[in-house]
């Protein structure tokens, strides 16, 4: 069944997304847990965007998510960057106020790699795998044998 | 009425494949992925797990136990149990459950719109979408709201109970040869899903995201309530349905395994689910948010959109997803129309064909009005339509409160008032795994205690964060305002009518007096 329909509906996000779209953030490097990565905060004309503040918000828009403040770019709009945990991530680059005038934020989803097989995660699917299906082969197995000792179908 | 003219399951794999089909839903497709996420992915799958053997294995047991024991629907099966206290408990059930089937079956109405939309229309960049504030709202979003602000779902939402009448006409035997086709079906769309999320570009991490345990975050009380709710909400519990589907058992029939294998069933298919829409999320970096609606509707249309190979291959998966959807829905929601159909059947020996006439008409009359297109929030804030802001609020407190609500009472009637040991008893005779003393403490102390503590932390929720980001306090102090009263005025409309219509239903005739037995 079904639970809990439309609220947090994500229906600003669709506007917003494409106001954002002028700015952009370029990430280079392996993008794994753990490992060092560039990134890269541009303007709407291309041109690097220095004095940005960019934040990594691990699993973002779950009850657990967890905000994490890089740094600030620098005139080349660079910053190094390294993932402390795998999972999607959503960075967010807040260009400094110019003239009183603070400019809107950009943002982007990230997928950031598992630095190996972690076998915590191995084991759980594995066992969780085990045990449904394996139940489900031995249901089936005695569904069309009762017990001995009962009386044949009605 | 005798044995034989009730019906009975032509085979015992027709009735797990019914009851699993019934309890794997739209639910299982999308909202366990949207709430694993929700709560940390690998900090919620444990939980869960732990949850399904705790809460759900054994509730399902007592209400396959209590409908084969009983061999009659929900309210009469309580009214055996504990007299005109639990067929009121029952009736109350199925007031609510029919609440939720209205809406149901208008989400099923937008998943055939979607499925229509599938051969083209949802996978251009955009459509125009003048009733609301923007002009035009890229795809999946534009395409959903712009039917949900026609009257085609009205149209979509009369075939689907069409359908519904036409799969229960006949009570099991039909349900039968129906979910023979579907539950194969269900899990042949699945796999094809899975296989192509998994060889997408690191598409296998997202099996990692969803299974990594993070035992930091699983101290967090919330995660545990998320878990535990979410095994109740998703093998279909306090429905009254299982209890319904199992008195067409066989009496030699097997109500431990029977529940093992139907609750295993439920969680190897959400199990799959999550292989496919982890991947997806994780291969696109898509955030998901914690509702049913929008994984179904915008999250997992806007990964096939992206898929690789082109048009034809993202038509294909699109079809294939919507079909899936619906053949969910459909095994899920037959069975709750059986479930109202076979009680009033039971009590008030009404025809088959005149309980399901009535019950199909007045539910497509309730039915639409959750599809209802007036645009009462342009800037899509929050849900849009009149009809959305109507199924929202519905939602809100028959399926997140109701069946709660039900399953307390249900073990606490069953545990204290029946004995639960004269229920156990009956199962062992006929099971071959055998429930002793502990199944006594789960169902009259542990699971009851789970639930209140669920129940309270909603509540407490419910006061703190109130709905549509208003709490209720501003409610009264702010004067009238429709997104801030709705949800009062919709939490009094729903217990005045199930309350109701339970207690007209309760004290309408007697089981005795119609079977003669006075």
């Amino acid at each position: 069944m079904m639970r809990r329909v439309a609220l947090a509906f994500l229906l600003l996000a669709v506007p917003a997304e494409a106001a954002l779209a002028s700015r952009t953030i370029e990430v280079s490097g392996s993008l794994r847990a753990g490992e060092p990565a560039s990134v890269r905060v541009l303007d709407d004309d291309g041109t690097p965007l220095g004095g940005a503040e960019v934040t990594a918000v691990y699993r973002p828009a779950s009850k657990v998510s967890r905000e994490i403040t890089i740094g600030t770019t620098s005139d080349s709009g660079s910053l190094a960057w390294t993932p402390v945990e795998a999972g999607i991530v959503t960075l967010t680059a807040a260009p400094a106020a110019t003239g009183g005038e603070t400019p809107s934020p950009v943002s982007r989803n990230l997928s950031v790699l598992y630095p190996g097989i972690p076998w915590q995660g191995l084991v759980v699917l594995l066992v969780a795998g085990f045990i449904l299906y394996g139940g489900v082969v031995r249901g089936f197995m005695t569904l069309n044998n009762p017990p001995p000792r009962l009386p044949p179908d009605t | 009425m005798s044995e034989k003219d009730r019906g009975q399951w032509g085979s015992k794999v027709g009735f797990i494949l019914a009851a699993s089909g019934s309890a794997i839903g739209l639910g299982n497709i999308v909202f366990f992925s949207a709430n694993a996420y929700k709560f940390g992915g690998g900090a919620f799958y444990l939980p869960y797990f732990i949850a399904l053997f705790v809460i759900g294995m054994p509730v399902m047991i007592l209400e396959f136990g209590l409908g084969h024991s009983t061999r009659r629907a929900f309210p009469e099966s309580l009214h055996e149990a504990a007299g005109k206290a639990g067929e009121f408990v029952g009736w109350w059930a199925l007031m609510n459950a029919s609440f939720i089937t209205l809406y149901y079956i208008t989400i099923l109405g937008w998943v055939v719109g979607m499925f229509v939309g599938s051969f083209g229309h949802l996978w251009a960049e955009a459509v125009a979408t003048p009733k609301f504030a923007m002009d035009s709202l890229p795809n999946p979003h534009g395409y959903f709201f712009s039917m949900l602000s026609s009257w085609k779902p009205v149209v979509y939402v009369a075939l689907v109970w069409f359908l519904n009448g036409i799969l229960v006409r006949r009570g099991v035997a039909t349900i039968e040869a129906a979910v023979k086709v579907f539950v194969p079906l269900m899990w042949i769309f699945m796999i094809v899903l899975i296989i192509r999320g998994l060889t997408l570009p690191h598409g296998t991490q997202g099996l990692w995201l969803l299974f990594t345990p993070n035992f930091e975050v699983m101290k967090d009380p919330a995660v545990w309530q998320g878990a535990f709710s979410q095994i109740f909400f998703t093998l279909s519990l306090g429905f009254g349905v299982m209890t319904a589907y199992a008195s067409y058992l066989p009496k030699n029939s097997d109500s431990t395994n029977n529940a093992i294998l139907t609750s295993l069933m439920n969680c190897g298919f959400e199990y799959i689910a999550g292989l496919a829409v982890f991947s997806i999320l994780f291969a696109f970096a898509m955030v998901p948010q914690a509702s049913t609606l929008a994984m179904m509707f915008f999250i997992v249309p806007k990964g096939i959109g992206q898929l690789p190979g082109g048009e034809p291959w993202v038509i294909a998966f699109g079809l294939m997803f919507f079909l899936l959807l619906l053949l969910a829905g459909l095994s899920s929601s037959v069975s709750l129309v059986e479930g109202l159909a076979s009680s009033l059947i039971d009590k008030f020996r009404v025809s088959r064909a005149k309980a399901l006439t009535v019950f199909c008409v007045f539910g497509f009359v309730g039915s639409a009005v959750f599809t209802l297109p007036q645009v009462v929030n342009p800037g899509l804030e929050n849900d849009g339509t009149m009809g959305l802001t109507l199924l929202d609020l519905t939602d809100h407190w028959a399926f997140s409160y109701g069946l709660l609500i039900v399953g307390l009472l249900e073990c606490l009637l069953l545990g204290w008032a029946f004995g639960v040991s004269r229920l156990w008893r009956h199962i062992n005779a006929t099971s071959r795994w055998h429930l002793g003393a502990w199944y006594d403490a789960l169902i009259k102390f542990v699971i009851p205690a789970l639930i209140l503590f669920v129940l309270v932390w909603a509540v407490r929720a419910e006061f703190r964060d109130g709905l549509y980001g208003l709490s209720y306090a501003d409610n009264f102090t702010s004067g009238f305002r429709w997104m801030a009263q709705s949800p009062l005025f919709i939490l009094g409309f729903w217990l005045l009518v199930t309350v109701g219509l339970a207690a007209g239903f309760t004290l309408k005739g007697s089981y005795t007096s119609k079977r003669g037995k006075a």
